[in-house]
């Protein structure tokens, strides 16, 4: 097994649980992310940094009297991904007011959100308060956190 | 050198490799000490604390471990793991942590912390 690679050893045991891909997945860097809603597209840029991806899994989690914990579940819980993206995109000055309408027209629809290694997620944008500010002339900064599960 | 974590503990399906914590890893102790006291002013303590211990680690790699870790939390999140680090010692241990971030801190480097309970 390597450090660097995509290489899990899967035993051939007898589980009801499914195992990770035993092959890597084939994602490709895209340089936008895209909402979809009905067939109207929001595509901003790539996030170059600060993206942060957090699994957001439900179980039951408590402890007994003598404080060890407990953990129960099953698989098919909900198993949502929860993205906080940070995009700095050079554009026209009508993006904002465009993704401002975007948001307005779809707040609380289920989006199909592609990321930017072209892996497809539907759910919903958590935030609709998020912050557009222009950096500079032309540079605007847009922040979101969206949550969904993997088409 | 190099750290694995398998799971589930008692039977392993699936084992990864990942790459040393950096800096150092952390381990504490799972306890919880009240203090109260009666109208005579006697002090009470009481300990609530199991042996088990919390391992936390930060891990940094590269993007195609970060969807090989996401994987096996996916599928095992729910069960206990065994976790070896790099001193050869190894514990069963229980995910602690309730929403596992995965933060990029370069491009394609990706790092996570994990709190693994015994």
């Amino acid at each position: 097994m390597a450090r660097c690679l995509y290489e899990p050893f899967i035993a051939d045991v007898d589980s009801p649980l499914t195992p990770p891909s035993a092959t890597v997945p084939t994602y490709v860097r895209q340089g936008t992310v895209q909402f979809d809603v009905g067939g109207d597209v929001l595509t901003l840029r790539t996030p170059r940094l600060e993206d942060t991806e957090s699994l957001n899994f439900r179980r039951i989690s408590h402890r007994n009297l003598n404080g060890k914990i407990i953990i129960a579940g099953g698989q098919s819980w909900r198993k949502d991904h929860l993205f906080n993206f940070v995009i700095e995109s050079s554009c026209d000055p009508d993006f904002r007011q465009n993704t401002l309408t975007w948001l307005t027209s779809y707040a609380g629809q289920v989006a199909t959100f592609t990321d930017h290694w072209g892996r497809q997620f539907e759910g919903v944008i958590r935030v609709l308060s998020m912050p557009i500010a222009q950096r500079a002339s032309r540079i605007f900064q847009i922040q979101f956190d969206f949550e969904g599960r993997p088409v | 050198m190099s750290i694995v974590l398998m799971a589930p503990a008692e039977l392993p399906q699936t084992a990864i490799v990942l790459d040393n914590p950096i800096f150092t890893d952390e381990i504490y102790l799972q306890a919880d000490v009240k203090r109260r006291y009666a109208e005579d002013g006697t002090p009470y303590s009481y300990v609530r604390s199991s042996e088990g211990k919390v391992h936390t680690l930060t891990l940094r790699m590269r993007i195609e471990k970060r969807f090989e870790l996401e994987e096996f939390i996916r599928a095992y999140y729910q069960e206990r793991w065994r976790y070896t680090d790099f001193n050869g010692d190894t514990i069963n241990c229980y995910l602690q942590t309730e929403l596992p971030e995965f933060r990029a801190i370069r491009d394609q480097i990706y790092e996570i912390r994990l709190d693994l309970e015994e």
